[in-house]
């Protein structure tokens, strides 16, 4: 699904900041990305969701190859990409539905369909009772479970998460990743960025770790049951 | 889009619309300065020569391309110097001189050299005005009017262009957060720009009907009061011609502002992204 082949990135004239990064994101498959604040994971995180292209290398995503891709084919193929914000980036002026509903009339879907699936979903997280709640009426755990029902309500084949814990406290944190590993038993390939290494050992899922700008494959850890 | 933008917007369609009334009414002015003048020509007599008045118009009666003549009575062309005499028993005092109107055909008109020759003949010190010298520069006036009409017209069209594309570009930037956060949801540019010109196109509506009503009004009140309050004027009209372009102000000031808002708004999109 995302393939890196020896992809560099740096900003600007600056240092490069990720390099020689060579990596594949199987469909179906979940991934924490893990490493030092600052150590690049967002970075990589928007070169997965198309914000931000390799300075050199090959990234491939969903097929396409990223450096040649056109700008009018970027909407589509981002549609079939879910993230969720380190800081949910919810729109205050619209409520948990519509933000949610958001994905789905860009995609062009029709309303009614639009209803069942945004309700489907929203109740899905627990929300089902804060459809027309404004994210401000919110508390950070709900606002992040409406920013995650807002990345997986297209149905997106890979799922992008960073830091989705980072502000929400431990049992939250564990609840969320339960929403996550349903979505990978539904056939999602997933990718979390985060620092929380105790949440992390509390799963079976292999780690990608970032340090000094290379990426280093590892495998999950046997989680006892 | 703010109230004071929807203001803006009200205000520039008002000017536009009366700017253009403005101008068409001049063009119209001009037209009947030129109808009611060209025709017209007077001979005067000198007050020491009235005696030939009936033997001049006598001699205008007989030449071709001169359809009516008419010896103007003496109390007539007092009340015509009144205005600039301002004292009814000086112009009754003062010796006057025979005026005698004459309406010509336009389509063969007299030749003025022999008429002039004519005339001096029957009545020594007899002058023939075809009015051209002051109304060449009434007329001149009217078209300038009319031109500097225009001109401002197209200066208040991209006055209000740019005003609608800086608009634009500052909500653009205040929101810029969201545009990034429906980029990366998988929205296209042009599905931004067209967010942002149904946005665009709400509050210019409500500008533009505003502005409408005004210059509306302003309009019919000119229509209406200017031949009493402008002098030389007897009457402002507008054809029908001109209530469509007139029409057109509004339509065309919301479809030019729609397509500034979308081509703006479509390349910051592009550049925010």
């Amino acid at each position: 699904m995302i393939s890196f082949d020896n992809v560099g990135f740096r900003y600007g004239v600056g240092p490069e900041i990720l390099q020689d990064v060579s990596i594949s994101i199987e469909a179906g498959s979940f991934h924490f990305l893990t490493g030092a604040s600052g150590a690049g994971k967002t970075t990589l995180l928007n070169m997965m969701h198309l914000s931000l292209r390799p300075t050199r290398g090959f990234l491939s995503i969903l097929g396409q190859d990223v450096g040649t891709l056109r700008r009018a084919k970027m909407p589509a193929l981002r549609r079939q990409i879910g993230m969720v914000f380190q800081d949910f980036r919810l729109l205050d002026h619209m409520s948990a539905f519509d933000n949610v509903a958001l994905p789905l009339r860009l995609a062009g879907q029709r309303e009614r369909e639009i209803r069942r699936d945004v309700t489907a979903i929203l109740e899905w997280v627990g929300l089902g009772d804060a459809l027309q709640a404004s994210p401000r009426a919110l508390s950070g755990g709900e606002q992040q479970r409406v920013a995650i029902a807002r990345a997986v309500v297209g149905r997106p084949g890979i799922l992008l998460a960073d830091e989705p814990t980072g502000s929400v406290d431990e049992a939250i944190g564990q609840r969320i990743l339960r929403l996550f590993e349903e979505l990978h038993r539904l056939g999602t390939a997933i990718v979390i960025a985060t620092h929380n290494r105790s949440l992390i050992e509390r799963f079976p899922h292999a780690r990608l770790e970032l340090t000094d700008g290379r990426l280093v494959r590892l495998p999950g850890r046997a989680v006892p049951q | 889009m703010s109230t004071l933008s929807v203001l803006v917007t009200g205000l520039m369609v008002a000017l536009g619309i009366l700017v253009l009334a403005g101008a068409a009414a001049l063009r119209h002015v001009d037209s009947e300065w030129r109808h009611a003048l060209v025709d017209r020509w007077t001979v005067e007599l000198d007050s020491a020569h009235a005696a030939d008045a009936d033997h001049v118009v006598g001699i205008l009666q007989s030449q071709s391309g001169i359809g009516e003549v008419r010896l103007v009575p003496p109390d007539e062309i007092r009340r015509l110097l009144q205005p600039w005499l301002h004292d009814a028993a000086l112009t009754a005092e003062l010796p006057l001189p025979v005026l005698i109107d004459l309406k010509i055909d336009r389509t063969h008109p007299p030749s003025e050299a022999a008429l002039t020759q004519l005339l001096s003949a029957a009545s020594p010190g007899a002058k023939l005005d075809d009015h051209g010298s002051w109304t060449r520069d009434l007329l001149r006036l009217a078209e300038a009017g009319e031109a500097i009409g225009l001109a401002i017209f197209g200066a208040i069209a991209l006055t209000a262009m740019l005003t609608v594309a800086a608009t634009a570009r500052a909500r653009l930037a205040v929101n810029a957060q969201e545009i990034e956060l429906l980029h990366s949801l998988g929205a296209s540019d042009g599905y931004i720009a067209g967010q942002f010109q149904a946005g665009a196109l709400r509050s210019t509506s409500i500008g533009v009907v505003i502005g409408t009503v005004i210059a509306g009004a302003v309009v019919a009140v000119l229509l209406k009061g200017a031949p009493s309050m402008i002098p030389f004027i007897s009457q402002l009209r507008l054809a029908p011609i001109d209530w469509a372009v007139l029409a057109a102000v509004p339509v065309g000031a919301l479809a030019l502002a729609m397509l500034v808002t979308r081509w703006t708004a479509y390349g910051l999109a592009r550049r925010l992204s």
